[in-house]
């Protein structure tokens, strides 16, 4: 590998990687709140994607960004009270069902609207093209994707630090009940964070919609990544989810270029499964389980 | 060892045996009034097949309480033993390829359980998950040449003699499902003896008490060790079966999908009855082949039963029947991965 393509390689990675971690931090802050397995996570994301595809020809991306965020926000919210109320209480496996049969009706219903084909976004014109970055050229809606991704990461931390909001937050996934018993709003608390979660899948799901191609079934296959980084990371961790997504986006990207797509997913999964063997918590998560 | 078999253990296998009978005469009614036998019969053996693989994971599951999300990677594995042993090497005689299949799923079980050793709950959901969606991905890259990648193997004969030659009996649909019928009865024969044996009061010690079963001299690892490779031989020789079914094995016979399927099984027929994932391996292919026909939109369907069953049914349908019958209510002292702690003979 040169010198460019390694440059390359690492810069891919970390695209990835940010874009992981953009999906999994609503997954991973939702288990550490309250031990959802947020099957359908994949799901909000799927709809971020869909969303660019319908309304690409009407609005313009950064307002389709706005709008669809906010609109999966509230779907989060309609999605909590629907499947996820009633269920406080159950073990972990009836969350994971329960949401995995879910995600199964939403795609299905994305069918019913957008057909089953795979369908392809085109990217804005100020950010297609390449960019020429020293010795080498990089797509620049990658470049984008990495400084967007980097940009929620920074205020998702000042939230999370540095607000009230944030200190409930922690404090709940600290000891619930405890948090309970100090006034703080189990509901409310977690349902904001459950919304904000989607919210933010869901605008990854429009990032992602200029370089992936669209298709419904594309919530499981991106679940199951998004899995392996919040396992690597430590479920509940902001940091960890951060580690766990720039690890296995590297995996990808080397993994993708030295040999193929198909080997970096196995060494994903291999570095999950040796994960949880010897870490159950994973790298920076609490004990759950 | 007092009586060998004891009342409710003549039951589950008698209704399991009635139910063979039962589905073959429908079969043959609907023969009568002109539907297509050989579909049908090919219906109720993958039914079958079906109520085995639910049968065989609820072994871990519902009475050593070992939530798998990998017992694909068993059933596919049995799958492609078979199919790599008739394709590849030309031993189509069912006699090799089945006991093959059984030792082959064994293994895949015992060594799923020799890695998740150390962890319990949620972690071995993950890593059962983990191994076998990696074993899917290498079967698509296809190495060794022995599984021929993402087309999988065709072609995969149902034979049972030892020179090659002679009339094969079991071509048709309606001898095959018997065949079936048989090999299942025979195999849950086994599994209600063992699950009636110390071994199996062993497993449900475990999965009720581990700490308690461990200090009473019980090795705690080895029992679930020993619980996966039997869930995995009975899951093998469903694989084998359903390979020889349709005559192909594709990577999508090792999909985790199939490993939800299985769980949904078990916990819409109840975990925590023997004969409850047959019912509800029943349920499911049944709506799946003729309500998916009908609305074209199964998974909604089947996203509908999950939630629907985890929301007001968690004990399953055989649970709820129970609880129904005695008049209990619903919320019993439950464990993290186990419907309901009624204890089981």
């Amino acid at each position: 590998m040169t010198w460019a393509g390694l440059q390359i390689t690492l810069l891919t990675g970390l695209a990835t990687g940010l874009f992981l971690t953009l999906i999994a931090i609503g997954l991973s802050i939702v288990f550490g709140l309250q031990g959802v397995i947020n099957f359908a996570h994949g799901t909000f994301y799927m709809l971020g994607a869909y969303s660019l595809v319908m309304l690409q020809s009407h609005v313009p991306y950064v307002g389709i960004a706005i709008v669809a965020t906010i609109i999966i926000g509230g779907i989060g919210i309609l999605f909590y009270g629907i499947f996820l109320i009633n269920l406080k209480g159950r073990p972990h496996l009836d969350y994971l069902l329960t949401t995995f049969g879910a995600a199964l009706i939403i795609t299905e219903i994305v069918r019913w609207f957008a057909g089953s084909a795979p369908q392809f976004a085109q990217a804005p014109e100020f950010l297609s093209g390449v960019v020429q970055l020293g010795a080498i050229v990089f797509p620049r809606f990658y470049l984008v994707m990495i400084v967007v991704c980097a940009i929620l990461m920074a205020i998702g931390w000042y939230v999370f630090q540095r607000t009230l909001l944030g200190a409930r937050v922690r404090a709940t996934v600290e000891d619930g009940e405890m948090a309970e018993a100090v006034g703080i709003n189990a509901l409310i608390l977690n349902l904001s964070i459950f919304a904000a979660g989607a919210a933010v899948a869901g605008l990854a799901g429009v990032l992602a919609g200029p370089v992936f191609t669209i298709y419904p079934d594309m919530d499981l296959d991106i679940i199951v990544l998004v899995f392996a980084v919040v396992i690597f990371g430590g479920l509940g961790s902001l940091v960890g989810t951060l580690i766990g997504g720039i690890v296995i986006g590297m995996i990808q990207a080397f993994g993708t270029v030295l040999f193929n797509s198909t080997v970096a997913q196995i060494g994903v999964f291999i570095l999950m499964a040796v994960t949880v063997i010897i870490r159950p918590q994973g790298l920076l998560g609490k004990r759950h389980f | 060892m007092a009586t060998w078999l004891r009342n409710d253990e003549v039951r589950d296998l008698g209704i399991l045996g009635l139910g063979f009978i039962g589905a073959a005469c429908f079969v043959e009614i609907l023969g009568l009034l002109g539907i297509d036998r050989s579909y049908t019969y090919h219906i109720a053996a993958r039914i079958a097949i079906m109520a085995l693989f639910g049968i065989a994971f609820n072994i871990a599951f519902g009475y050593c309480g070992i939530l798998s999300f990998g017992h694909a990677l068993l059933y596919g594995g049995g799958g492609y033993i078979v199919g790599i042993l008739s394709v590849k090497m030309g031993v189509n005689n069912m006699l090799v390829t089945l006991p093959m299949a059984a030792i082959g799923g064994a293994a895949l079980g015992a060594m799923l359980g020799l890695v998740t050793m150390r962890n319990v709950g949620m972690a071995v959901v993950l890593i059962t998950f983990a191994v076998a969606h990696s074993v899917w991905l290498i079967l698509q890259i296809n190495p060794l040449g022995l599984t021929n990648g993402e087309g999988g193997l065709s072609g995969i004969g149902r034979h049972m003699s030892w020179s090659g030659g002679g009339a094969n009996l079991w071509t048709t649909e309606r001898s095959y499902y018997w065949l079936c019928a048989g090999i299942i009865l025979g195999t849950c024969i086994a599994l209600r003896l063992c699950v009636a044996s110390r071994i199996g009061l062993a497993m449900r010690a475990v999965r009720d008490e581990p700490t308690r079963a461990d200090t009473i001299g019980l090795n705690v690892k080895a029992v679930r060790a020993l619980a996966f490779a039997i869930s995995g031989a009975a899951a093998g020789i469903a694989g084998g079966l359903g390979a020889m079914l349709s005559g192909v094995v594709t990577p999508e016979d090792a999909h985790w999908l199939l490993s939800g399927d299985v769980l949904l099984f078990a916990v819409l027929g109840g975990a925590a009855t023997f004969l409850g994932p047959a019912l509800g391996a029943c349920v499911v292919v049944l709506a799946e082949i003729y309500l998916g026909e009908i609305t074209r939109s199964w998974p909604l369907l089947l996203g509908l039963i999950y939630v629907v069953v985890i929301r007001f049914a968690p004990g399953g349908v055989v649970g709820a029947y129970e609880d129904w019958r005695r008049g209990r209510k619903r919320d019993s002292k439950r464990l993290d991965t186990i419907r309901d702690d009624r204890v089981q003979r």
